[in-house]
């Protein structure tokens, strides 16, 4: 196995776990009112899993994460419900999913019969809901001692080892050690809350009975308890026997990881097992003095323990020190960077610069001379992007190192589907920032593997259209503009429009109005859409409709965009553009009243002004909505004050007291900044454009964070703050989603035409052969002579006729159109009309007419 | 004897009157709705679960316990909740647990049995 591409694949795949938790648990949480961004999200940890171990051969693995994608899926299409059920059983499976990655040995011997059993029944929601239960607490930590065992999933125990703090398991029985005790439930849930986490509980619920039986005089718990207090204080604290108190996990103490306190065999045989429905006539054990007395920790020899060695072995909870320094290792290796020495040492030495820069610029100040100061202003500047460029190359990294792994995958994949591909991989020296390799190498997987698998057709099917039986995939990387450019184009069948429209209509993500208006490439855009998928077979690569929606999501994180252009049967294009860093990015400062913004240039298409008296003609209003007539495109404008609320000085009214928003610039003109962001582009008005910055990001603060229209905050040049505009954000803030965006655009466009046809017409009527009347727009005439037919001369097939001292050419409309001749009428009408600089004679006959009409024409 | 039972019948009865103010059931033939007052405590229980269970024996097959006035559960009230959750269980019964709010929805969470139990929150808020 290609070493690189596993730890590719193992390090992608740590990262999707790691916040799988949380992100479930968050959603299980806000119930109805979940984020399908997060689901989304989960849904692709999954599916990113389950295709990387499927072609690199983990079928464990693969099964798995395929079994948890289907529930997910379910989820995703609320078919499933997050309660904690389903959540416990996710969970699980992600556990131990982690545990398989972690675990070489445990990726082909693991045993996941139980899990799969237990997705699959979440799947079929045939099982009742006790039995899914346990089924979840079954796998996850072994059955100890036939009593229901709890799950304690790996990412606790690894969290409690980072905090230093124990893991108890406490038997309580909530009637002889709460009840009895004059303790109350709540207070002893709020005091555990309060010195520790409770990982997991589970109340024994046929140890209560039922209700045909009397008040039972039982209610066993299980708890799972992480706290930094030792096993001594934790018995003081929850006054249990400590029989009851069992230690998972104590960090003091190494040696007692799994053996310590267990219940001795002689309080087991007091207490009946949980899991038998107690006898409602026999009398309950009855608490002896002895258990209730803090006895000595008994020291169990192993054996005895509750945890079989093997089961234990399984949670990872006997592992010692190996398997910490593993983790350590690894989450060390992320934090760390190798850099050259050559660039440490010129590092170093423009540290040193930055040193005597200092020092200059003090003397000069010191001197209050403008001429030094002015020398040191130059040399602090050098310094500065030296020092900046240098600390770059350090976070810089070769594309090869995400690249490289392609050739691999295409082959596999190529060779699982007899498809033969030849890949063309250039531009691996171009480096780009470490965070932005890393956050593209999921996006570039999917697409890469996206054209193998769907783009490419079978040898047959390519000989069958008159193409090469092996199909191209070219990737290529390189430097544009000061961006980087990576396009993956293949020369498969490319998208069909059409299907994909059809596939988001049946999924029910877009509208059949909003498909109307859309053009070719809109459909083809529609395949970003989370949740949609062409593919008519859900396969281990893809299928399921998230390789583009992870795409389009990951790289908008890294502030990039992606093109796609497709041809049916010649093949497709993705084109990914990306900032070199996301730390420091080229804006465009604009202001919009006293309040300055920056635009990230990548967003920047073009600068204009419209002068006060174009306005009339590049400002429309339609539909209620103002567009910008740009050369020959209509684009929607927005007015940045309006959307965001700034303030701006009015000036005059417009002259024709217009009230449409371009009123106070009409006597200044308008300054509009065309921008694209997403698959939406837009004319921003704004007060006017300031230069050009390298800003520094500094992320917005907690409570700003929730705005969509800015993506930061900036300190520009004269210490004010600037607030970075997020494109995207603000069309959304102005309605206009990306897509529908683009669909209003064209609904306006034609609006805009409807309006100019459906406009009042002057035109000209005039008869050609008897009965049969046509029209001419009335400003296209310039003037109208009455003839009679021996007027018209005939050289050859032309007519002609003397008119104002110059021989006039005359045409029919028989000539040009299959009309019927003129005929034989006498009183004939000669229609002037200017063509092409020159005057063309019309041949009608009388009478001739002028209507105003509002004829809507075809 | 007839004292005696009088006595018994006597206290009963005032115990009965007396825990009336602790809750009230409202039941039409096939469910029944427990609202409680201030607490599902052991001072309840043993009362409230005879209701249940002649509840039950009429054929009721839900039962919806509404603690929106309770402060204050302890053990026996679990064990009661849980009780009836497995009287309801082979009958394909349905328990609800209504307007749990504050401490006592913080516990059911903690013990994970929001979804066992069918608990939901308060309707307003």
């Amino acid at each position: 196995m290609d070493d690189e591409l596993f730890s590719e694949f193992l390090n992608e795949s740590r990262e999707h776990l790691a916040t799988i938790e949380a992100d479930l648990l968050a959603i299980e949480e806000a119930g109805a009112n979940r984020s399908e961004e997060l689901v989304n999200k989960v849904f692709r940890a999954a599916h990113s899993i389950k295709g990387g171990s499927g072609f690199l051969g983990l079928t464990k693995i693969k099964e798995l994460a395929h079994k948890a994608e289907t529930v997910l899926d379910m989820l995703r299409s609320r078919k499933i419900i997050l309660n904690a059920e389903v959540t416990n059983v996710l969970l699980a499976a992600f556990d131990k999913l982690r545990e398989m990655l972690n675990n070489p040995s445990e990726r082909e011997s693991a045993d996941i019969s139980g899990l799969l059993a237990g997705l699959t029944g979440l799947a079929s929601s045939h099982l009742p809901p006790d039995q899914k239960a346990s089924l979840t607490k079954q796998v996850s930590l072994a059955s100890e001692g036939g009593e229901r065992a709890i799950a304690l999933p790996q990412v606790d125990v690894e969290r409690a080892k980072r905090c230093g703090q124990c893991v108890y398991c406490l038997h309580y029985d909530l009637i002889q050690d709460v009840e009895k005790k004059g303790l109350n439930v709540l207070q002893v849930f709020r005091e555990l809350g309060e010195c520790g986490e409770i990982l997991d509980c589970v109340l024994d619920f046929e140890a209560a009975g039922s209700l045909d039986g009397p008040v039972g005089d039982q209610l066993p718990l299980r708890l799972l308890f992480a706290t930094t207090l030792g096993p001594e204080v934790l018995r003081e604290l929850v006054l249990l026997a400590p029989d009851k108190i069992q230690t998972l996990f104590d960090p003091c103490d190494p040696q007692s990881r799994l053996a310590s306190p267990v219940p001795a065999p002689a309080a087991r045989a007091e207490s009946p097992p949980v899991t038998a429905l107690p006898a409602p006539t026999t009398a309950p054990p009855p608490v002896t003095p002895e258990r209730a007395m803090p006895a000595p920790v008994p020291a169990t020899p192993p054996s005895t323990s509750p945890i079989p060695p093997a089961a234990a072995a399984k949670t990872g909870l006997a592992e010692s020190g190996p398997g910490a320094a593993t983790a350590t290792a690894q989450s060390a290796a992320d934090e760390t960077l190798r850099v050259s020495v050559g660039l440490l040492e010129t590092l170093m030495n423009l540290a040193g610069e930055l040193v005597l820069s200092r020092n200059q610029l003090r003397a000069a100040i010191a001197r209050k001379d403008g001429q030094s100061l002015s020398v040191a202003d130059q040399r602090f500047d050098q310094v500065t992007s030296e020092l900046q460029e240098a600390i770059m190359r350090t976070r810089l990294q070769p594309m090869g190192n995400v690249l490289g792994k392609f050739p691999r995958v295409v082959r596999d994949v190529a060779n699982l589907l007899h498809k033969e591909i030849q890949l063309d991989i250039q531009g691996k020296d171009v480096a780009l920032d470490r965070s932005l390799i890393e956050g593209l190498s999921d996006p570039l997987t999917h697409m890469v593997r996206n054209a193998v698998d769907h783009g490419i057709e079978s040898p047959e099917e390519r000989l069958r259209a008159g193409k090469k039986a092996q199909g191209s995939i070219r990737i290529e990387a390189r430097h544009e503009a000061g961006q980087v450019v990576v396009e993956v184009a293949d020369d498969g069948k490319g998208i069909d429009p059409e299907r994909v429209a059809a596939s988001a209509l049946a999924k029910g993500l877009i509208s059949a109005e909003k498909l109307r208006g859309m053009s070719e490439q809109d459909k083809i855009l529609l395949i970003l859409l989370p949740g949609l998928s062409t593919a008519e077979k859900v396969t281990d690569l893809s299928g399921r409709g998230v390789g583009m929606d992870v795409v389009k999501t990951n790289l908008e994180r890294l502030g990039g965009k992606i093109e796609i252009k497709s041809q049916a049967g010649k093949g497709s294009l993705f084109r990914i553009k990306l900032p070199l860093t996301l730390a420091i990015i080229p804006s465009l400062i604009v202001s919009v009243g006293k309040e300055r913004f920056a635009i990230p240039q990548i967003n920047v298409e073009e600068l204009l002004r419209v002068r006060p008296e174009e306005i009339k003609q590049r400002l429309e209003v339609v539909g209620g909505a103002q567009v910008l007539l740009l050369r020959d495109q209509v684009i929607p404008l927005m007015r940045l004050d309006a959307i965001l609320g700034v303030a701006t000085p009015r000036l005059h009214p417009g002259p024709n007291g217009q009230t449409n928003g371009a009123d106070s610039a009409a006597a200044r003109g308008l300054e509009i900044a065309v921008v694209s962001g997403g698959a939406m582009r837009y004319g921003l008005v704004v007060s006017s454009f300031h230069e050009t910055e390298e800003i520094v990001v500094k992320p917005l603060g907690r409570d700003l964070k929730r705005l969509r229209e800015y993506a930061g905050a900036t300190i520009l040049g004269d210490g004010t703050v600037a607030l970075i505009l997020d494109i995207a954000g603000v069309a959304a803030k102005a309605e206009f989603a990306a897509l529908s965006g683009s669909t209003r655009l064209e609904e306006l466009a034609k609006e805009a035409e409807r309006t100019r046809l459906e406009e009042t017409q002057s035109l000209l009527l005039f008869h050609n052969a008897p009965n049969e009347v046509f029209a001419i727009p009335l400003d296209t005439v310039l003037r109208i002579e009455r003839t009679t037919p021996d007027r018209v001369e005939l050289a050859g097939s032309r007519r002609t006729i003397q008119y104002r001292g110059a021989s006039l050419p005359l045409v029919t409309l028989s000539d040009a159109a299959r009309v019927n001749p003129l005929g034989d009428a006498r009183d004939l009408a000669v229609v002037i009309a200017g063509v092409a600089g020159r005057e063309v004679g019309l041949l009608g006959a009388m009478p001739v007419d002028v209507v105003e009409t509002k004829a809507v024409i075809d | 004897m007839t004292a005696h039972e009088d006595h018994n019948l006597a206290a009963s009865f005032g115990t009965a009157a007396l825990k009336m103010t602790e809750y009230t059931i409202e039941h039409n033939a096939t469910s029944c709705r427990v609202v409680l007052g201030g607490h599902l405590t052991a001072s309840v229980v043993p009362e409230l679960r005879t209701c249940l269970k002649t509840e039950l024996d009429r054929g009721a097959d839900e039962v919806v316990f509404d603690l929106g006035k309770t402060a204050t559960l302890d053990s026996s009230g679990l064990g009661l909740l849980v009780a009836t959750h497995n009287s309801l269980a082979p009958k394909q019964g349905k328990l609800r647990v209504v307007s749990v709010s504050g401490d006592i929805l913080r516990l059911l969470e903690r013990m994970r049995l929001v979804s066992r139990l069918n608990v939901s929150g308060r309707a307003t808020s």
